[in-house]
């Protein structure tokens, strides 16, 4: 049975794109089926899926026009997925449209104040539906003292997955190519690569462990 | 570690509490309020409302214009209270 991640946060510029891409291809290279469902009316996620030559897995199918997602998340089980990745944009009220088909919604926080304050609403909506959420720190760089506080600020409302994702250009380089930056070839991607390796399967386990109704 | 000072975010997001801006802004309902209202800018929160064609002044069209753009409000705003002033004193029940 498919398992539905929903990528989503109402701050942008959050990562959720871009993790969405990671994530998913990561799962591709693990032998899963994948399918990315885009929200987002900006279509960054469709725009990367081209660049990478219309890959039948990850497949992608484009929401943006449609009032229905839980229809369209529908649609992307019955092409076979394993994983479905949807990739929300910055609003709660699109967001509430999906959050009933989740198994997890995954939270993209970049450690700064401004994204730490957005995170509630979605927190509230995952909550009042039932479905499990957790925080992903994304952009962090190691040595940044305030990674230390934002973590600890984030511990306070809920899960965060271990790993941190650090500040690494290759994550927008690889944009560009229609790739992810754990699929670079330079030597700094086996850092993307390791990171983005632990915490799908932080992920996939949390998600794997929901049960369903029916 | 670079030399930027050790800023403690749980604390003011603490602080942050008290904020009337940030109840709003930080709730599901909040939020999803702020959103129908920026989704829909034409759409007034003033109940039914309908229009009145009346010829004024063209000096007073143009105060009224520059008044609402010095005071960040809308011409709308403007009209309604003056109207609401006017009839108050007229003995009007509103």
């Amino acid at each position: 049975m498919a398992k539905i991640i929903l990528v989503a946060a109402t701050k942008g510029g959050s990562g959720k794109t871009t993790l969405a891409a990671a994530l998913g291809a990561h799962a591709v290279s693990l032998g899963e089926k994948v399918v990315l469902v885009d929200a987002d009316p900006q279509q960054s996620l469709g725009l990367w899926w081209e660049r990478r030559d219309w890959p039948t897995n990850p497949d992608y199918i484009s929401a943006v026009e449609d009032r229905d997602l839980g229809r369209t998340i529908n649609e992307a089980k019955k092409r076979g997925a394993d994983w479905v990745i949807v990739d929300m944009p910055g609003s709660l009220m699109r967001t509430d449209l999906a959050v009933g088909e989740a198994d997890l919604i995954l939270i993209p926080v970049r450690p700064s104040m401004m994204d730490i304050e957005a995170v509630n609403p979605i927190c509230e909506l995952a909550d009042e539906a039932k479905v499990p959420r957790v925080f992903v720190v994304n952009a962090a760089d190691k040595d940044w003292k305030l990674l230390g506080s934002a973590v600890e600020a984030l511990t306070d409302l809920g899960e965060v997955l271990e790993p941190s994702l650090r500040y690494h250009e290759g994550h927008a380089s690889a944009m560009v190519l229609g790739q992810t930056a754990a699929e670079l070839k330079d030597a700094s991607s086996r850092v993307a690569k390791s990171e983005i390796s632990l915490l799908w399967s932080a992920i996939a386990k949390r998600a794997s462990s929901r049960k369903r109704r029916a | 570690m670079g030399d930027v000072e050790t800023v403690d975010i749980k604390r003011a997001l603490r602080a942050a509490l008290t904020s009337p801006r940030s109840k709003v802004s930080r709730s599901a309902t909040g939020r999803r309020a702020l959103e129908k209202a920026a989704n829909n800018p034409r759409k007034s929160e003033r109940g039914k409302t309908v229009q009145l064609n009346v010829e004024i002044r063209e000096d007073l069209k143009h105060a009224l214009a520059n008044a609402a753009h010095e005071h960040r409000k809308k011409i709308w705003e403007i009209v309604e209270a003056g109207i609401a002033a006017e009839l108050r004193k007229l003995g009007a029940k509103l």
